[in-house]
């Protein structure tokens, strides 16, 4: 079972986002464009990596009572870091952003990951999991920002956030055509529960496909 | 080793954490901050270096804005090594204006600029160009700025925010300086004769002895201006004009230099008061120029008799006869007076002469200054008029005055002349008759319609006005061969109905008109002169539709 | 800036879940029913004003006069964890049955974003001691009463037919979208 459970599906299935509800608040509040995706997605991959690392680094001299805090300074530091970066050398993405790079502190995601299985593991695996975390993360709000973008704009388009300068700029749907509710806080909501209950759906689907498997290895 | 557990343990290991994470924090802090602040100030930077071109500025807002009270402030730039830049906005005349003034460390004003303003081109825009602007390059940190004649109000406010960056600047300096200064009050502009001065824009106009003008911000003034001799003899504005702004308000005190002011005399404008004191100039240059129908006081005026008095053009008075009792006739009439508003009276004409003029109390009533001629003072000066007098306007409602005098000159034209008509009992012989083509029946506003003309005769249908203004109908048919009346047929509905027209419609007075011709010199049926006339003039129309 | 304004845009028309989306983990976990909702609402209101405040002074007082501003986060996020966790004895000691309702919410709270961007706005819009409380007052009572409404609707839904894939938490977010629409028209209120 578990070898037909791929890495595709694994990444679908066991989605942060989507499959299980951590790290929402980002994606339902800056996928607005793509630009945006990809600059907080690399953020958190940063943040994910770092922070899995360090704390792995000292899960074996780390007291349970003090892990909490010890962890939080650490993913703050790095935040702090990511922050700084980003303000120094992507202005425009530091105003687009807003106050959500400072919240990636708080995401669920990095702070599950870490109890999860950075204090548990090596810090290689960690760096990985870290890794397949955030790419995971970062293909979620990179679908909810396409949604979004296209449906409400009507445009997909890409800068580079270094220098602002454009890298592409396509205009998908024909002007007038756009519904600018997506770009907005309920189009947030409704692309978020549709692609919740898509991979909802898909979970399902597995899960019968499992039953049928056991009930077949049962009766055999 | 420690014991993993022991409190002592944990608190060195957080300690360490943090330390660790701190001094790694206030590393990449001191590489990115500097970039940071250099991002912030790349917005401005375009501006901040058309004062110092060669300037490495530091956005050091936060440091200083927590002194500044006002609020103009919006940016303070350190030029390193020259002087500090401020960005400041205020509200100008024409809504808010930015603009950026630098100053050098020796307290010498190294840059002005204006960089968003909405003024009006040479008045407050002056704020920002040319001439002002060099004036206050010219100055340094201890100066107030100078004001500009004619926009006091944004160069006040220019002068405030000024006023809060030369505190901060004069702060950081260590200049010491007098922060109430007051600025120079400008230059006035030299004055002009009011023969010269041309203040057309004013649209100054004066009826009698009230003036208007416009004056602050388009708002009307009025004023009571009395000229003598052609001197202003008073001026006393009204106090809801322009007033009401703190710069305006000491034109309405300073009002000594208008008077005895002819059309030679050069004014000065009220300091910080240019447009009051503008419209209070042209009210005073109309009124002297004699305005529309200002100066009553003049002597040479020639008064006309009402008979002589040209009323169509403005009062175009109109009366009908309510009641006729022998030499007695009483008339409602109506005129336009003062602001174009109906003005009605009820006259009594005696003999040809007003024994009664009483008018309505609602005309272009409402208005303190014509109030004077309602008064039953007033009526008084109409009793006895005849068409050969001539009456005196009321000073002060000479438009009244006149509708009155239009009411009561039709009136008496109405009645008639000296002579007047014995319409009813008396025996005595019509007005005299004339010919008819020559008689004067215009009155009667005639019309005709030539309904068939086959070469012999014509038939023509015709209206007139008789009695009451009543339209009469009449079919007249003419003998073209011996231009002659052929037929006279009236229609029964005119003003018949009334007892005394009744007779004009007698078929035995009808019969008159039959056989006429245009030099026939026919009565007017007694008692029905009027009627008799309209018939006269139908005929008579009927005659000029022929073509005769 | 008018206290009661700031306030009214603080709880309705910036709505911290709605309009900002900040605070969702916990609305979307605790607000199948009813009580736990009213519980963790009041015990966030509580968090927040208390951590807000600390923060602000903190701020104030240490940060700024030692110019270490970009500590902020972490100290603030230290702040936030330690004061969470202080509450928190505090009430297992003095009201064993308020802890029974409150406390088991309160760990989860410290992850809440809300907590952390309260404090944080408040420093950023450069408000003072009392605009803080007043804000922070604000941004509490909106996730308060977003958390009692949604979870109002969710216990409503409970019985009904739901299509399987959207069952659970793709539906709460359908029916958050509804209320953001219904919400949204309040924005241009002040």
């Amino acid at each position: 079972m578990e070898k037909k459970q791929g890495f595709f599906t694994k990444l679908l299935v066991e989605n942060p986002v989507f499959g299980l509800y951590l790290g929402i608040c980002s994606s339902l509040a800056i996928t607005t464009t793509l630009n945006n995706a990809i600059g907080m997605g690399v953020a958190v991959i940063f943040v994910l990596v770092f922070s899995n690392i360090f704390v792995s680094l000292v899960r074996n001299i780390t007291p349970d009572d003090i892990h909490i805090p010890v962890y939080i300074v650490i993913i703050a530091t790095l935040v702090t870091i990511v922050k700084m970066v980003i303000q120094a050398y992507a202005p425009s993405l530091y105003t687009a952003l807003g106050a959500f790079i400072d919240l990636i502190v708080v995401n669920c995601i990095i702070l599950g990951r870490a109890e999860a299985f950075a204090s548990k593991n090596s810090v290689g695996a960690s760096a990985m999991d870290g890794l397949m975390m955030g790419l995971s993360y970062t293909l979620s709000i990179l679908a909810m920002s396409f949604i979004r973008q296209l449906l409400g704009t009507g445009c997909l388009s890409l800068s580079n956030p270094f220098n602002n300068a454009t890298i592409f700029d396509i205009r998908l749907l024909p002007q007038g055509y756009e519904i600018p509710l997506f770009t907005g806080q309920t189009g947030a909501f409704l692309t978020f529960a549709v692609l919740a209950a898509c991979i909802a759906a898909y979970k399902n689907h597995l899960d019968t496909l499992e039953k049928e498997e056991t009930k077949k290895g049962a009766t055999k | 080793m420690m014991k993993k557990d022991s409190a002592l343990y944990k608190a060195v290991l957080l300690a360490i954490v943090c330390t660790v994470c701190g001094l790694l924090l206030s590393l990449v802090n001191g590489v990115t901050k500097p970039i940071i602040e250099r991002n912030a100030i790349a917005a401005v930077e375009a501006s901040l270096k058309e004062i110092y071109p060669d300037g490495t500025f530091k956005d050091v807002t936060e440091d200083y804005i927590s002194q500044d009270e006002t609020g103009l402030i919006d940016g303070i730039y350190e030029a390193e090594g020259k002087g500090y830049i401020f960005t400041l906005h205020n509200k100008g005349y024409g809504g808010d204006f930015k603009f950026m003034i630098g100053y050098n460390n020796d307290g010498t004003v190294a840059g002005y600029k204006g960089l968003e303003h909405l003024e009006t081109p040479g008045k407050g825009a002056l704020c920002f160009e040319g001439d002002y602007v060099e004036q206050v390059k010219a100055l340094t940190s201890s100066d107030p700025l100078p004001l500009i004649t004619g926009s006091t109000i944004t160069s006040a406010a220019v002068n405030d925010a000024v006023s809060a960056a030369k505190a901060i600047f004069n702060n950081i300096a260590g200049i010491s300086y007098d922060p109430n200064a007051e600025p120079e009050k400008p230059a006035e502009p030299e004055a002009v004769a009011l023969s010269e001065e041309d203040l057309s824009d004013r649209k100054a106009s004066c009826d009698g002895e009230v003036c208007t003008a416009l004056g602050f911000g388009g708002a009307e003034n009025k004023a009571k201006v009395v000229v003598k001799d052609g001197k202003v003899e008073s001026f006393e504005p009204e106090e809801t004009g322009d007033f009401g702004d703190g710069m305006g308000e000491e034109a309405y005190s300073e009002l000594e230099r208008y008077i005895g002011a002819t059309l030679d005399t050069k004014i000065d404008n009220v300091s910080g008061a240019t447009e009051t004191s503008k419209s209070f100039r042209a009210m005073i240059k109309a009124a002297l120029e004699g305005g529309t129908s200002a100066n009553e006081e003049k002597e040479e005026e020639v008064k006309l008799t009402l008979a002589d008095e040209d009323y169509s053009s403005y009062a175009k008075p109109s009366c009908t006869e309510e009641s006729r009792d022998g030499q007695v006739a009483v008339y409602a009439c109506s005129a336009t007076g003062f602001g174009e508003k109906v003005n009605k009276a009820t006259i009594t004409v005696d003999d040809a002469k007003v024994s009664a003029f009483v008018a309505e109390q609602t005309g272009d009533y409402g208005d303190e200054v014509g109030d004077k001629a309602y008064t039953d003072e007033n009526y008084a000066n109409y009793v006895g008029a005849t068409l050969e007098s001539t009456i005196d306007h009321l000073s002060g409602a000479t438009i009244t005055s006149k509708s009155f005098r239009a009411m009561v000159s039709e009136a008496l034209k109405a009645f008639g002349g000296p002579a007047a008509i014995n319409e009813e009992g008396s025996s005595s012989e019509g007005k005299q008759a004339t010919g008819l083509i020559a008689e004067d029946l215009s009155a009667h506003k005639a019309s005709a319609e030539v309904e068939s003309n086959d070469g012999v005769t014509a038939v023509v249908n015709c209206t007139a006005l008789g009695f009451g203004d009543k339209e009469n109908k009449a079919k007249v048919t003419i003998d073209l061969e011996t231009k002659t009346v052929k037929a006279f047929e009236v229609e029964k509905t005119g003003d018949y109905g009334d007892e005394v027209g009744d007779g004009a419609y007698s078929d035995d007075n009808l019969a008159m008109y039959n056989g006429i011709g245009q030099t026939a010199e026919l009565d007017n049926v007694s008692g029905a002169s009027i009627t008799s006339q309209s018939f006269r003039a139908m005929i008579q129309a009927a005659f000029a539709a022929c073509g005769e | 800036m008018n206290l009661f304004t700031l306030f009214l845009s603080a709880l309705l028309i910036n709505n911290i879940i709605l309009a900002k989306f900040i605070g969702i983990c916990p609305f979307i976990g605790v607000s199948s029913k009813v009580e736990p909702a009213i519980g963790m609402g009041l015990a966030v209101i509580f968090v927040i004003f208390g951590a807000s405040v600390l923060a602000w002074l903190l701020y104030k007082f240490v940060l700024v006069p030692l110019e270490l501003e970009y500590m902020e986060l972490i100290c603030f996020i230290l702040l936030i964890a330690a004061f969470v966790q202080f509450v928190e004895m505090f009430i297992k000691k003095t009201s064993p049955s308020l802890y029974q309702q409150l406390g088991i919410y309160l760990p989860l709270i410290t992850t809440n974003c809300a907590v952390l961007y309260a404090a944080q706005n408040n420093i950023s819009e450069g408000y003072n001691l009392i605009e803080t409380m007043v804000n922070s007052l604000g941004i509490a009572g909106g996730f308060m009463l977003m958390l009692v409404i949604f979870a109002t609707i969710r216990e409503r839904l409970q019985g009904n037919n739901i299509p399987k894939a959207f069952q659970g938490n793709p539906i709460a977010f359908i029916i958050a979208a509804i209320m953001a629409l219904a919400f949204s028209s309040l924005a241009g209120l002040v």
